[in-house]
């Protein structure tokens, strides 16, 4: 494990020198592209953490199976803070909140200053750490894991949809939405859940009852769908030019079309596939859909973001988008690896002879 | 024809002699077969050769029946009745999704209902199981196989035998 981690130190290494030279050359592109993964790819733990609590509340076998991907990727929460990092530094360049605070309506200028930004982005990762801890902690007894889920579920929900807020929709302050937060949750839920039945099939060949993760993943898209279309319904029922511009923006300048392969990727093909029951009951369809389902969420999260930020250059944004997936992927799979080979932790408090501190070999 | 019974019922005492009796059964021949168990028996549709549900065909349909007409509704009534709404055009397909939406879901989900209950003849007073002795323990504790009276290869004493010879715990006609 450790030899396939070091052999991409290079790598890592050349893809943070280009960001870095991107950074300086046009720092508001090679931020935009960095945020882009960066809200794709943490979002798998953030999602994780939240599947993990729902599994601790209803355990069936196939919360049994996916327990250890589940709380390997909840615990790599902590390096997707740390990669939250350069975002805080280069924060002027794409938040109107840091840019431009005069043009805000004095609340938002106030809730959105960088120093109160930041401090919530660090409260909600400490918060989330905490709650990974404490689910691992509690595994397997089962009124503790009770206990710790309800509680957490409910901090979850609020500290999630406040993210969602201040990292995706205060791109643009002026509108507004009170579904958003519930988006970036659902948003965060598929990627979780994605991500945790894809290397469940990858890592433990026999998974049985594959249908039934079908039907997770199917309820998941679902949901998805529904809260879109809400937001949609509203938005074009109400007709207001200040949320309109919203999907204007999102419908021009060759968006539509990514629009649409966001629509039939996420949601047309997946659903009318899924109806299919050999399609449910087929491993390699359903590793395939949750791949399918990964790609997608960078492609949402590049149309929540990119269009939003005035003046961002498309080509260099797009050319800064594969060292910031090398980074940042990278990065985000050496933990998820290093927390799976110590049973779901990714710093072991070694206390000795406790179940699960002393490492076990990968494959 | 009219007098013919309508089969007879094999009572076994656990799944597994119900399976093996089930698999001799269609080895032996017979093809009109059913089963009557306290709880689902893994296997036991495949060994009876039970038709696979396809239910989920007649969901599908219904689905996109309900779509199609609630959409040809709504552009009627537009057609009929046209309404100028804050300048918004008069067919607005993304008003009209909420209904489509509804109405697909309802569609969907009755006309699953009733091919259900067409399928299985559900409403029914009786059923010729009904008349037999032991037949209340299928809820309980007993496994029971039927061999119908309209399977060609069926006949009353013989068949009464086989059953016996299968290691049934009892075997009972079923009137017509």
């Amino acid at each position: 494990m450790t030899v396939r981690i070091r052999r991409h130190w290079g790598l890592i290494a050349l893809a943070a020198i280009l960001l870095l030279a991107g950074a300086i050359v046009d720092g508001r592109s090679a931020l935009a592209a960095y945020l882009v993964t960066w809200v794709a790819l943490s979002a798998i733990p953030i999602g994780a953490l939240g599947v993990l609590m729902v599994s601790y509340v209803v355990r069936r076998d196939w919360t049994e199976a996916l327990h250890p991907v589940l709380a390997a990727a909840a615990a790599t929460i902590s390096v997707a803070g740390i990669l939250f990092i350069p975002i805080l530094i280069l924060i002027a360049h794409i938040y109107p909140a840091a840019s431009d605070p005069a043009s805000l309506p004095a609340f938002k200028a106030i809730y959105l200053t960088p120093w109160f930004f930041a401090a919530r982005a660090v409260a909600y990762f400490i918060i989330w750490t905490v709650l990974g801890w404490w689910l691992r902690a509690a595994w397997p007894d089962r009124e503790r894991m009770m206990r710790a889920a309800s509680a957490g579920l409910i901090v979850y929900a609020l500290t999630v949809s406040l993210a969602g807020v201040d990292w995706l929709e205060s791109l643009e302050p002026d509108f507004h939405s009170s579904i958003y937060g519930l988006l970036y949750l659902c948003f965060a839920m598929l990627d979780g859940v994605a991500f945790a039945i894809a290397a469940g099939l990858f890592l433990r060949r026999p998974l049985s009852g594959i249908n039934g993760y079908s039907a997770l993943l199917l309820s998941t898209i679902l949901l998805w769908g529904y809260l879109h279309g809400m937001q949609y319904i509203v938005i074009w029922s109400g007709n207001i030019p200040a949320e309109v511009v919203w999907y204007i923006k999102r419908s021009a300048n060759g968006w539509q079309f990514v629009l649409a392969v966001l629509a039939f990727g996420q949601f047309v093909f997946p659903f009318f596939a899924l109806l299919n029951s050999r399609v449910r009951r087929d491993r390699r369809w359903l590793l395939g859909l949750c791949a399918l389902t990964l790609i997608m969420r960078g492609i949402e999260a590049a149309v929540l973001i990119l269009p939003a930020i005035p003046g961002v250059a498309m080509l260099p944004t797009v050319l800064m988008l594969a060292p910031a997936l090398v980074l940042v992927g990278c990065l985000m799979l050496a933990a998820f690896e290093i927390a799976r080979a110590r049973d779901g932790r990714l710093f072991s408090f070694a206390i000795v002879g406790r179940r699960g501190t002393v490492p076990r070999s990968t494959r | 024809m009219a007098d013919r019974p309508f089969g007879l019922l094999a009572e076994f005492d656990s799944p597994e002699a119900l399976l093996a009796a089930a698999r001799k059964a269609r080895e032996a021949g017979y093809r009109a077969l059913d089963a009557f168990t306290p709880f689902p028996v893994e296997g036991l549709a495949r060994i009876l050769r039970l038709p696979r549900p396809n239910i989920s065909w007649v969901g599908l349909l219904g689905g996109f029946a309900g779509g199609t007409f609630a959409l040809l509704m709504q552009c009627y009534t537009n057609y009929a009745f046209p309404l100028n709404v804050g300048g918004r055009p008069l067919y607005a397909l993304s008003a009209f999704a909420v209904v489509m939406f509804e109405l697909t879901v309802l569609f969907s989900a009755l006309s699953m209902i009733v091919a259900m209950l067409w399928q299985n003849g559900l409403p029914r007073l009786n059923f010729p199981a009904f008349a037999t002795k032991r037949f209340h323990l299928a809820s309980k504790d007993r496994f029971f196989l039927c061999i119908e009276g309209r399977d060609a290869a069926f006949d009353e004493h013989a068949t009464a035998s086989f059953l016996n010879e299968l290691g049934a715990l009892s075997v009972e006609l079923m009137p017509p």
